[in-house]
């Protein structure tokens, strides 16, 4: 799909570049914005294997013509569509000014062409769209298969809008679009189906490298924010409200003791046993989940509420000592 | 000698040729990549019928080709998929032009458009090592972020073809009768070459960035290495006169 100089006049070649320039400011910025450290060298290696890629032509059955690899799809659902899309420029420019592949002029219309359509539509609405509900070897194949054909279409479908906004054929319009579609439809296909062997390859090994996946990760870290949130409120309100609906009965073991001995509470004299009873007296600040020398329903909460986030407080610490620890050793 | 030995042995090529000490080679590479716009938008502005204004166009690659001795037998060989491209759609304009001899016209000028826009980016191309063409990039304020992934891709080609080289031989080794590697095992081949040389391309980045080098460091040290030259001044003024008048003169002229 790589456009020539001779397909386009100078003034679609021009404002072709204007659109590119502008996707790669963009691209630029929000890779530039975001958390993550910019993966140059992945950038680089999946650059230099769509690269690769493009340079192995497969014939088309029945066409008696031949295509490769656009690899937009592929880089994107790799590295995201704003490094993506900056990778298909690095490619394209390199085929343009090292290998006369794709006019220098025409550099503008072939980024929009294979690049912006490839990465946007193809990640970003088709890709993410069909990871939004969890990933799996089937949505793998059809986002594949379904975003190498529609980009391509539009990626051919602009070919031939710059081709006849140029002016520089005399094929008519729909007869040049009747060229171009069903052949890139069967490249499309053909593409989709080696990008749907190699990401569910990568699916299986290393589902992290896929960048709808790796979002999912973080999706689910957020969901699981989400849970202990639901889980914390819930403590919250068991030990708040709830505790005051419970049941005066002696527990199992209280039950026990009074079955043999006639109390739930059995007592001790000795001066240890005091000594200890008198410490517990003195530290305990709601002793029988009750503010002291009080009936108050108020105290049962209060005494849940605070048990509550003291115990997760006791748990939070632990968790912290321990992290620090391992990262020590 | 295999498709992957030709493009390792294609690449090194091109790299040998355009590192060469020859003079068009050491001239400033932001000159030679403006004069090389200049004339691919002075080549695709004729007007689509005009053949005769397209012959003049012709004089900068064929003196180029010929005063610097640049191969033309490989220069076809290595374009020859771009004009055949451009020569079928060429054939589109013959079988739909209102007249045949419209149609010829038309087909001839889009065929020689085509086909001198090519010469002039292959002739940047063999002259111009991807360092120089990377800073001269740099030069006209493009962004290093892309300025760094054109370098990273063409030199984790390399590895690329290296690694792709070694699991093919693996391959062939275990099934020796085979012809090509089997449909079947096509995602998993592709993807393990993948995965492969993204490690290996890891570990030559850690090696870079243990030496110091960080992609987002400006580095300015490359600007003392293209100190501008009288020559450098002449081939940039002297073939943008050239060409402009190649392509405005006839005009007057006829």
């Amino acid at each position: 799909m790589h456009m020539a100089d001779a397909l386009l006049n100078h003034i679609v070649a021009g404002s072709m570049y204007v659109l590119s320039v502008g996707g790669a400011a963009y691209s630029i910025h929000k890779v530039k914005k975001s958390e993550e450290p910019i993966k140059v060298a992945e950038m680089g290696i999946m650059g230099a294997f769509v690269f690769a890629a493009q340079m192995i032509n497969f014939s088309i059955p029945g066409t008696g013509s031949s295509g490769h690899l656009c690899g937009g799809m592929l880089l994107s659902a790799m590295l995201g569509p704003h490094a993506g899309f900056l990778t298909m420029i690095g490619i394209l420019t390199i085929q343009c000014l090292m290998f006369a592949d794709g006019g220098i002029m025409a550099l503008g219309a072939n980024i929009w062409n294979m690049a912006f359509f490839g990465c946007f539509v193809g990640a970003a609405v088709i890709w993410r769209g069909i990871m939004k509900k969890g990933t799996s070897k089937k949505k793998i194949i059809l986002a594949s298969v379904i975003g190498c054909v529609v980009t391509l279409q539009l990626g051919a479908f602009f070919v031939t809008l710059e081709t006849m906004a140029s002016g520089v054929t005399e094929l008519p319009f729909k007869t040049f679009l009747a060229f171009m579609q069903p052949i890139h439809l069967a490249i499309g296909l053909v593409e989709g189906a080696i990008t749907a062997a190699v990401l569910c390859f990568v699916y299986e090994t290393r589902a992290e490298l896929l960048w709808g996946i790796e979002s999912r990760v973080k999706a689910d870290r957020k969901s699981y924010a989400g849970v202990m949130s639901v889980l914390a409120v819930v403590a919250l309100a068991t030990a708040g409200l709830l505790s005051l609906m419970a049941s005066s009965h002696p527990d199992g073991l209280e039950w026990s003791v009074e079955k043999v001995t006639g109390s739930t509470e059995l007592s001790r004299s000795g001066e240890i046993y005091d000594a200890f009873a008198n410490v517990q007296e003195t530290l305990a600040l709601l002793p029988d989940y009750a503010f002291k020398n009080s009936e108050s329903v108020a105290g049962t909460s209060f005494s849940g509420i605070l048990g509550a986030l003291a115990v997760a407080g006791v748990c939070a610490l632990f968790c912290v000592i321990v992290r620090k620890r391992k990262k020590r050793i | 000698m295999s498709n992957i030995d030709k493009a390792i042995h294609e690449m090194c090529s091109m790299e040998k040729e355009a590192g060469k000490d020859g003079s068009i080679n050491s001239i400033h590479p932001l000159f030679k990549l403006f004069v090389t716009v200049w004339y691919v938008t002075l080549t695709i502005s004729v007007p689509n019928y005009d053949v005769r204004g397209l012959i003049f166009m012709m004089i900068y690659p064929l003196a180029v080709f010929i005063i610097w001795d640049i191969s033309f037998v490989n220069c076809l060989k290595r374009i020859k998929v771009i004009l055949a491209a451009i020569f079928l759609l060429g054939i589109g304009n013959l079988l739909f032009a209102k007249t045949v001899v419209v149609g010829l016209i038309l087909m001839l000028c889009l065929f020689i458009k085509g086909v001198l826009s090519v010469f002039a980016v292959y002739i940047l191309a063999v002259t111009t090592r991807i360092e120089d063409i990377c800073n001269a990039l740099r030069m006209i304020k493009v962004p290093e972020i892309l300025v760094t992934v054109i370098l990273l891709i063409y030199r984790y080609t390399n590895i690329l073809l290296k690694e792709t080289k070694r699991m093919t031989e693996a391959y062939y080794m275990l099934a020796p009768n085979q012809k090509g590697v089997h449909i079947k095992v096509w995602g998993q081949f592709a993807g393990q070459i993948m995965l492969r040389s993204m490690d290996k391309a890891h570990t030559v980045y850690d090696s870079m960035n243990v030496r110091g080098y960080e992609w987002n460091v400006k580095n300015q040290g490359y600007k003392s290495k293209y100190t501008v030259k009288a020559r450098d001044a002449v081939w940039l003024f002297g073939w943008c006169i050239v060409v402009a008048a190649l392509r405005f003169v006839p005009n007057y002229v006829y």
